[in-house]
């Protein structure tokens, strides 16, 4: 019963508040992870509840391994026991017939269901939501069913196979206590790695993905790359805990990989919190407890828990309890145990600005005339339609270097395609778009950030559950190289990188002015803040050319004002702007010169002065004069 | 030939019963942007219904009113009591958790779908059911050689005018706009007046009737129902919705009518034990080259 006690204690003590709660969280963990280690210990803890202990265990394993995927990246999967199941018959079957030791067949287990995930999800990886989700459920059946029809007599049919071996790891594992320690065992190792992966480059790149596909895209995640990685991870563990199943169990069966223990997984993510791993433990001890404490009334019990699933969604959608998002410090502080101060990271500070201002500093330094030559983006010849409607055609522009060029036009002139064009979200039907005189048209949106262009949104689009620290670390993404290896083990280049990143993304919180939001949710922001966090964000890629979409827009003149300032600052450091806007005060303010767009084509380019006195411009907005 | 014949009418009639759920889950889909798990289980509970009222009720209904009159006695109910349970279903556990997003949504309907199947087995226990053959027409005939029964041409002619009517409700009415509008948009639906409040009521309450009738016509024909029938079922039903498009109402129809004819091909001239694999497969090679389902249309996201 201790186990409904911890639960109990530890809801009690969720809601606490403020930084009373950081203390609260780190007694509350030592007091859990004390009681999972004593509770098999406990005089009156029978054989029967230690099992239930174990059986917690395969489910908080199961629990974090679908966390990644439907936690941390926000797919859908239903279909999760699949991998599961690949597992446990890898094992069974490996086993049986080899008679490999079951320790031996453990990684064997975890790496033939993340090579399965790979060649499953591969193709279907670009499926959105719902869609995905009915690929996963039906992966999920057609396991199932394939185990049921016993191909080559390898799976034994619907009575699965029997006489699968207890593990042994110096000594036989065979007890109920053994069993218990060997799965918590495993699940510390693995938590260890997960919280290293959460404060790291690729824990964040799932996040930006499940905040906001294509913003992520747009600003250098390889969403692609990370979805499937998260897919073969989560498969990974899941084989991992099937290998144990399969070995407490001696025995598999189709049945135990139904529909609905997806759906149980699927609900543990949910009922813990999304991307929370105590909430996903916790979640595993209701789900697997509850039906434990109801067995008396057998019959209702499984009508009690849809019940209690639905109360919950009512009372507490979020989740027991909730991921909560790491400060600044902690993701310095979790960095290592050299007290790196202040001084080495202005130092490096230093470096970097000095090696961003670098690469513009010709253009800046008081002599923009005779840069103003350098073409650094080159559009040829750019023609882009949709299903008939001709968005953009024949698109020529050149944008300069150390200037900033405004985009302005009446609604629907093509403006924001183009932009899309630029950034790499279409694909142009015809020309050319060449960066440095390099092509870039053709090439993924994440790979277009990291030859130098970022971008902001028209309709913002920042991630709103991170902190803006977090959201500025995005554009710092395609700067870094650590993967899954050199964060889990935190490799010293991967701090040092780590190190960087954050620093950098500290700079351009400052730059715009929002350093002393750094550890706030970007979802607690007003509307002006936003569009400079997600400018931050931009600046933080380090690019040559930054691209806005009309970042005036539900600004006020006061803050209109401040927004030129800074762009013109931008301007000073070296950095080439690319804007499309209706303001034109701004646009003067600001612009050295002014392309015009009208139904997807050029009409007019020069400076400000002469734009407005072009006949065809006034034409464009203000309608032909009938006279 | 007769033999494909036969398997085609077959694939016809269970693809019907696939069509009506899927109605349902596309409807609902299309509003609520929620997979109804629960709509399976609603099936089943209109099979159920439609047990007690033909079979325990030691057949006082059909020797009232005769087999068909006690059948569209039994009908009539289901449709109602399940539509009333679908819009219940809708205020308790789908309305509080809406605006909490659309994973809690899932969890809740997942939910409600254990609560809904497990209600069943309390109930009317966990083995399952037969239909008393006394309540069930068991007439047969032949059309140009091909034997059909009585009850399977009423399935058919009875699903496709549900079909059709509904077609006709939500292609060509002005509250079908209104059901069009809000599936598109919620909000914009809201702000040019249109009472998105009653056309949930109404996917609510249509969809589950449908599937409650579905249910009724399911038990009917294989005489034989189970408490869990409705995971399985739903779950053709919404592959059903996926393969034609969700959202989508021809989809639904198409996407029900094709599963169900491929099923039962087949099963008839492949392999019983591997049909639902390969149906699945089916559907993901449809959805790997056509990502919107076959009459889905694609979107592209405004960026």
């Amino acid at each position: 019963m201790s186990i409904t006690k911890n639960i109990l204690d530890r809801i009690l003590s969720a809601p606490a508040d403020g930084g009373k709660r950081r203390v609260d969280r780190r007694t509350i963990t030592l007091a859990s992870i004390s009681i999972l280690v004593l509770f098999p210990l406990m005089p009156f803890i029978d054989n029967y509840w230690i099992d239930v202990g174990f059986y917690c265990g395969i489910y908080a394993l199961l629990g974090l391994s679908l966390n990644i995927v439907l936690g941390e990246v926000g797919l859908f999967d239903l279909g999760h026991t699949g991998f599961y199941a690949i597992g446990a018959y890898v094992t069974a079957i490996l086993n049986t017939q080899f008679h490999l030791p079951i320790l031996l067949l453990l990684p064997i287990a975890a790496l033939v269901s993340g090579l399965f995930a790979w060649i499953v999800t591969a193709p279907v990886i670009h499926l959105k939501g719902d869609y995905l989700c009915i690929v996963t459920i039906g992966l999920g059946e057609i396991i199932r069913l394939t185990m049921i029809n016993n191909p080559f007599g390898l799976t034994g049919g619907p009575n699965g196979i029997n006489g699968v071996d207890g593990p042994s790891f110096i000594v036989p594992i065979v007890s109920s206590r053994q069993f218990y320690y060997l799965i918590w065992g495993l699940i510390a190792l693995i938590t260890f790695g997960l919280i290293r992966l959460q404060r790291s480059r690729v824990g964040r790149a799932w996040n930006y993905i499940r905040e906001d596909e294509t913003a992520a895209e747009a600003l250098g995640v390889d969403v692609r790359h990370y979805k499937l990685a998260a897919f073969v991870l989560g498969a990974a563990l899941a084989g991992i805990a099937g290998n144990v199943y399969a070995s407490k169990q001696m025995s598999v069966s189709p049945e135990s990989f139904t529909f609905m223990e997806s759906s149980l997984l699927f609900c543990i993510v949910l009922l813990g919190g999304l991307g929370s791993i105590p909430g996903t433990m916790l979640g595993a001890v209701a789900i697997t407890v509850f039906p434990e404490i109801f067995r008396p009334f057998a019959k209702y019990r499984l009508m009690f828990f849809g019940l209690a699933l639905l109360l919950m969604m009512i009372f507490k959608p979020a989740g027991f309890l909730p991921r909560v998002r790491d400060s600044g410090e902690t993701l310095r502080k979790a960095l290592g145990g050299k007290r790196r101060g202040q001084p080495v990271s202005e130092a490096s500070a230093d470096n970097e600005s000095g090696a961003g201002t670098a690469s513009g500093a010709g253009s800046a330094a008081g002599a923009p005339e005779p840069a103003s030559d350098l073409s650094l983006l080159e559009v040829k010849d750019v023609t882009l339609s949709f299903g008939g409607v001709t968005a953009v055609a024949d698109m020529d522009a050149s944008i300069s270097k150390g200037r900033i060029t405004a985009l302005i036009g009446p609604n629907g002139a093509g403006k924001t395609t183009l932009f899309n064009l630029i950034t790499g979200i279409y694909r142009p039907l015809k020309g050319q778009i060449k960066f440095k005189d390099e092509k870039i048209s053709g090439a993924h949106p994440h790979e277009i950030v990291k030859k130098g262009i970022a971008r902001t949104f028209q309709n913002i689009r920042i991630f709103p559950t991170l902190t803006c620290l977090e959201n500025v670390l995005c554009g710092q993404h395609c700067r870094g190289k650590a993967g899954f290896i050199g964060s889990i083990f935190r490799l010293p280049s991967q701090r040092r990188e780590e190190e960087s990143m954050l620093a950098c993304a500290d700079r351009c919180l400052e730059r715009v002015g929002l350093a002393e939001s750094a550890d706030k949710l970007a979802s607690s922001l007003p509307y002006g803040k936003r569009r400079y966090l997600e400018i931050a964000r931009a600046l933080a890629v380090n690019p040559d050319l930054i691209v806005l979409d009309e970042p005036s827009s539900g600004l006020n003149d006061a803050e209109t004002e401040d927004l030129s300032r800074l762009l013109l600052s931008l301007l000073a450091d070296g950095l080439s702007i690319l804007l499309i806007e209706h303001d034109m005060n701004l646009v003067d303010m600001v612009s050295d010169h002014v392309i015009v767009m009208q139904t997807g084509r050029k009409i007019a380019e020069g400076e400000m002065c002469d734009i407005r006195l072009n006949p065809l411009v006034i034409e464009a907005y203000l309608g032909k004069e009938e006279d | 030939m007769n033999t494909f014949i036969e398997q085609l009418i077959n694939g016809l009639t269970i693809g019907s019963f696939y069509a009506l759920v899927a109605l349902g889950y596309s409807m609902v889909y299309g509003v609520m942007k929620l997979i109804n798990f629960a709509h399976g289980d609603l099936f089943a509970f209109g099979a159920y219904l439609g047990y007690t009222l033909l079979t325990s009720a030691a057949g006082k209904v059909t020797a009232t009113l005769g087999i068909w009159g006690g059948i569209a006695f039994a009908a009539c109910i289901v449709a109602v009591s399940v539509a009333l349970a679908g819009v219940l279903v809708e205020r308790i556990a789908y309305r509080p958790v809406y605006p909490s997003g659309r994973l809690s949504l899932v969890v809740s309907a997942l939910g409600v779908a254990i609560f809904i199947q497990n209600s069943i087995m309390a109930i009317w226990g966990a083995r399952p059911q037969a239909f008393a053959a006394s309540v069930v027409p068991s007439y047969r005939f032949k059309i140009a050689g091909i034997p059909v029964t009585e009850l399977q041409v009423t399935i058919l002619a009875i699903s496709f005018a549900l079909m059709f009517i509904i077609w006709l409700i939500v292609e060509k009415s002005t509250f079908g706009a209104a059901v069009r509008a809000s599936a598109l948009d919620r909000e914009t639906a809201t702000l040019v007046g249109i009472d998105v409040r009653k056309v949930i009521f109404f996917v609510f309450a249509l969809g589950p009737g449908l599937g409650g009738v579905a249910g009724l016509m399911n038990g009917l024909y294989y005489r034989s129902i189970s408490f869990n029938m409705g995971w399985n079922y739903g779950l053709k039903a919404f592959t059903a919705t996926i393969l034609g498009g969700i959202g989508n109402i021809p989809g639904a129809m198409l996407g029900g009518l094709l599963l169900g004819i491929v099923e039962s091909l087949l099963s008839g001239y492949v392999s019983g034990a591997w049909k639902d694999v390969f149906v699945f497969i089916l559907l993901i090679v449809t959805l790997i080259f056509r990502p919107t389902g076959l009459l889905g249309e694609k979107t592209a996201e405004k960026v």
